[in-house]
């Protein structure tokens, strides 16, 4: 090899390395950005304190403390257990077990005894007496939806249904949702290609509406928040808790999802036929 | 061919020299990002709001220190009651399981430690020093009426309270 040939290439070689470790420099601060986005440090550490401390005011006062809290300002749903020794620890509800719980110790009361609880619930009542101190969940209540204009997406929708049980209860449910939902300009689809909006019914653990979405975040997050508002009209006191949560990588759904403008997972613990209207009323509701 | 082999020696000079820089500015864009986080994670400082919230504890509620009327259930602030002023007591009526408060309470030259006296020795030097391995304190004097060991009241008895939370 010439001597040109070899700085030539020894110059290559360097600008690859260099090109390397930019790239990994580069796509390190990505992913710090991309978790410091979806971190709740911030509002677990916020809530232990602010919760703990109005535990621990309340328990100085003789009288009654009646407070009803709202939890909202975290990025993803968070839940927290208060304990008899005036601990509360705050965590993330859907990756409890990757996160670490934020605890924080408060000061307490030797005559007022604290009542353990978990509070899973956006809505929950501080109830404090000279007794006991107890927390409780409350029913979730209807929401604002984010203003986005969706009438405009009425146009020859291509819908695709889908459920992961295999219940006659669960394929008269999907039956009757897919029935309320045809017509003009809407049309429900057999495959999963070239779909507009996916709907699948998966079986919820608890009395919760949980929605899973892949892409599409803010009309996803429309359209499951008029599905939320309508099943809270018909059902006002069956729910606690809602969430929107970015669909698991290792789901059987996730493909499903990725192929469709909008699409949504639906978890509730009760398929009834009641439950169905509410549902398409959403939907309608959704594209005007 | 002596021109073409300075103008390969500058170059390679520089790619020496882009090394470094490179991986100072890696650091550097490393160290923001982490502070700035810490900075926000860090924001929500409520040491405090925790001392005061002890000290109002300490002064007003029936676990405290002030007397306590318990056939009428009222509390008499300014009143300090001697019984209270005891270790065991405030532990029992002011429970805390953490390792991060200490105070000292003096009334009338008697002093009573919460939750102990080590606790207060070893949390006292720290207040002394600034950053996250320092405590915040807080100091009250006041005058209280106080009811001595032979049952009278003696007023203007000098109270301070000086309590203490470690930053971490």
């Amino acid at each position: 090899m010439k001597k040109g040939e070899e700085k030539l290439s020894n110059k290559l070689i360097f600008y690859s390395i260099v090109f390397v470790l930019v790239a990994v420099i580069i796509f390190s601060m990505f992913r710090f950005v991309s978790n410091a986005l979806d971190d709740t440090t911030f509002w677990r550490y916020y809530y232990s304190r602010d919760i703990g401390l109005i535990a621990s005011m309340g328990q100085s006062g003789r009288g009654t403390l009646d407070m009803q809290y709202e939890m909202v300002n975290a990025e993803k749903p968070l839940a927290f257990d208060i304990y008899p020794n005036n601990t509360i620890q705050t965590f993330e509800w859907i990756n409890s077990e990757k996160n670490l719980p934020t605890s924080f110790v408060f000061f307490g009361s030797g005559e007022t005894k604290l009542v353990q609880n978990r509070v899973a619930s956006k809505y929950f009542n501080i109830f404090i007496t000279p007794d006991k101190a107890e927390f409780t969940s409350e029913n979730l209540r209807k929401d604002s939806c984010l203003f986005l204009d969706t009438k405009q997406d009425l146009k020859n929708v291509k819908m695709y249904f889908d459920s992961s049980l295999n219940s006659p209860d669960l394929e008269n449910f999907v039956k009757t949702v897919k029935q309320g939902l045809l017509k003009p300009k809407m049309a429900s689809s057999k495959y999963e290609q070239g779909i507009d909006l996916t709907i699948i019914f998966i079986k919820g653990a608890e009395d919760s509406i949980n929605f899973f979405y892949d892409h599409n975040l803010r009309r996803n997050e429309r359209l499951s928040c008029m599905i939320k508002n309508k099943l809270l009209e018909k059902f006002p006191d069956k729910f606690f808790a809602s969430r929107l949560t970015k669909i698991p990588d290792n789901s059987i759904w996730k493909r499903t999802l990725e192929n469709s403008d909008i699409g949504l997972v639906i978890a509730l613990k009760d398929y009834s036929f009641e439950s169905a209207v509410p549902i398409v009323a959403g939907v309608n509701e959704y594209y005007g | 061919m002596s021109t073409m082999d300075d103008a390969s020696e500058g170059e390679s000079k520089w790619i020496l020299e882009f090394i470094p820089k490179l991986i100072f500015l890696g650091i550097a864009i490393t160290v923001i990002v982490v502070f700035t986080s810490l900075l926000i994670v860090n924001n929500v400082n409520t040491s405090n709001l925790e001392m005061e919230v002890f000290f109002n504890k300490l002064m007003y509620s029936s676990g405290g220190i002030s007397y306590h009327d318990v056939d009428t259930g009222r509390i008499y602030m300014g009143v300090i009651d001697p019984s209270k002023l005891d270790h065991n007591y405030l532990i029992q009526s002011l429970p805390y399981e953490g390792k991060r408060f200490a105070a000292k309470i003096t009334v009338y030259h008697q002093s009573v430690y919460y939750p102990n006296e080590s606790s207060y020795l070893n949390l006292k030097p720290f207040t002394a020093l600034d950053g996250p391995s320092g405590a915040d304190t807080l100091d009250r004097k006041f005058t209280s009426a106080y009811v001595n060991e032979n049952g009278q009241v003696v007023d203007n008895t000098p109270v301070e309270i000086e309590i203490m939370r470690s930053r971490t």
